[in-house]
């Protein structure tokens, strides 16, 4: 995914929900965009806005934040304390002026690899019409382009 | 006694507090003139800029500076200052985080916006003409004026030169300029060893382990207020009473003056602790975690959500009051729609 034309996507994911059911996704063979990367933690409320920030400073032009549905978390209220994070961080990227359909939060249980599939193709076609976000494009600019290669 | 070293302090765009900061350190200034001698410093002596060009290099032991970078000047004269010094010292937020003139990064438009509300749109100003600065200006007799250009994004000094070592606060305390006179006066007259490059002249800990105001066990903002608007309690933490207060994310060292002492929430002037990246995000994670957790987590819709974090009216200017400049997006951007 060198190019500098191919839109990239970073999924943050729990492990017991989300990561669960990528991995049913996967093993159904539904078919899925590839521009994402998939990084998972222990719960969607170790997801610190921090991390969303650094895949949106580091070139990312679409963020997903996924874990539990409410009231299925693992640790019974994660997903309660990350929901309230990010309705707050989603403002903040509004005021940094980043489009609000880059970034989302999704429920998606070990169950749904329907759902994550759908997920993954919608997420991607909405992002392929935005194209690039304007920080990776400045970073491209600044010829900073290889980092965002391995992202 | 051997040579005495000799120090600089050089001006950024800042307001100059942190001049009156080191004037505030009262007795120790006459241990810092034992030791050493100022060879430029604008706000305290004459000197000129060409008097630094003519310096050997590293022939100033150590250059404290204040302000973030706002213009070509202050780059110009970091990274001459930083060929003619031993050590650069980020003094003050400013310097160290961007501080406050970096939210001029927060504008949509940047320098020409900033530049139409200061000289058109405020009430108190009358500019028919439409009279605007100039970077260059020649008079009636032909004699040519220059003014530094400014640059696009005001950013903290490491972001143009290396730094060693970082004062914060805005202004930093006079705890924290004694600890840093006094390595300094071990190390010229005792020979005792600097801290290591990179090192913040403060507390490893948040600004709660010096805030003397009871906590409580555990914390749920039930609604957010502005501390205009209410009766501060001056025993209670401040989130306990619905303030926001930057404590909880912000490193210490500065002696909680402003929740001790001014009864006033922190601001964040001592930036992010440790290890972490971004003080705004920090802030924001924290802060959003406790706001008006309930019982019935379940029923709670997004509308009502929306209504929670509504509460913060400004989050970009709260939660990056001092430290815009360093953070991970350190400036606005134009997206493709909106």
């Amino acid at each position: 995914m060198s190019d500098e034309k191919t839109p990239l996507i970073v999924v943050l994911s729990c492990n017991w929900c989300t990561y669960a059911g990528a991995d049913l996704a996967g093993v159904s063979r539904f078919q899925m965009p590839t521009n994402f990367r998939l990084i998972r933690a222990m719960c969607s409320a170790r997801i610190d806005p921090e991390m969303v920030l650094r895949a949106f400073a580091k070139g990312a032009d679409g963020v997903i934040v996924a874990g539990c549905h409410p009231g299925d978390c693992h640790y019974i209220s994660g997903n309660y304390r990350e929901r309230r994070r990010i309705k707050l961080l989603e403002r903040l990227l509004k005021q940094i002026g980043i489009s609000p359909k880059r970034f989302r939060l999704e429920w998606i249980s070990a169950s749904e690899g329907q759902k994550f599939s759908e997920t993954m193709r919608e997420f991607s076609n909405e992002i392929d019409k935005l194209g690039l976000s304007p920080l990776r494009k400045k970073l491209i600019a600044k010829n900073q382009v290889k980092e965002v290669a391995h992202v | 006694m051997s040579e005495k070293i000799r120090i600089a302090i050089n001006r950024g765009a800042t307001c100059d507090g942190c001049d009156m900061a080191i004037l505030d350190i009262d007795g120790l200034l006459l241990n810092l003139f034992e030791i050493a001698d100022i060879a430029f410093g604008p706000t305290y002596m004459d000197s000129k800029y060409e008097d630094v060009e003519k310096m050997p290099d590293n022939y100033i032991t150590a250059t404290l500076v204040h302000g973030s970078m706002r213009d070509e000047e202050n780059i110009h004269m970091v990274k001459l200052l930083r060929q003619k010094s031993a050590l650069m010292i980020a003094f003050g937020a400013c310097s160290s985080f961007g501080g406050i003139p970096s939210l001029a990064n927060a504008v949509k438009g940047g320098m020409p916006r900033i530049w139409k509300t200061v000289y058109d749109e405020t009430a108190s100003t009358i500019n028919p003409d439409g009279f605007t600065p100039q970077y260059e200006w020649t008079s009636p007799k032909g004699n040519k004026l220059t003014l530094p250009k400014a640059a696009d994004k005001v950013v903290p000094m490491n972001e143009i030169i290396d730094v060693d070592y970082y004062l914060p606060g805005c202004p930093p305390s006079v705890e924290s300029i004694s600890t840093f006179i006094k390595l300094v006066y071990a190390h010229v007259k005792e020979g005792a060893p600097l801290p290591p490059k990179g090192t913040i002249v403060a507390s490893e800990r948040t600004l709660c382990d010096e805030c003397s105001r009871t906590k409580p066990e555990k914390y749920n903002i039930k609604k957010i207020v502005r501390p205009h608007l209410v009766d501060l309690d001056p025993e209670k933490c401040f989130l306990e009473q619905g303030i926001i207060c930057h404590g909880i994310a912000t490193r210490a060292g500065c002696g909680a003056q402003c929740t001790n002492i001014g009864n006033m929430p922190c601001r964040g002037c001592y930036g992010p602790t440790a290890d972490v990246l971004d003080h705004g995000a920090s802030m924001l994670s924290g802060l959003a975690s406790v706001l008006d957790m309930r019982d019935n987590e379940l029923d709670l819709g997004e509308d009502e959500l929306d209504k929670i974090v509504g509460q913060i009216d400004d989050p970009l200017g709260t939660f990056y009051r001092y430290s815009f400049g360093s953070a991970l997006i350190n400036e606005v951007v134009e997206d493709v729609e909106e």
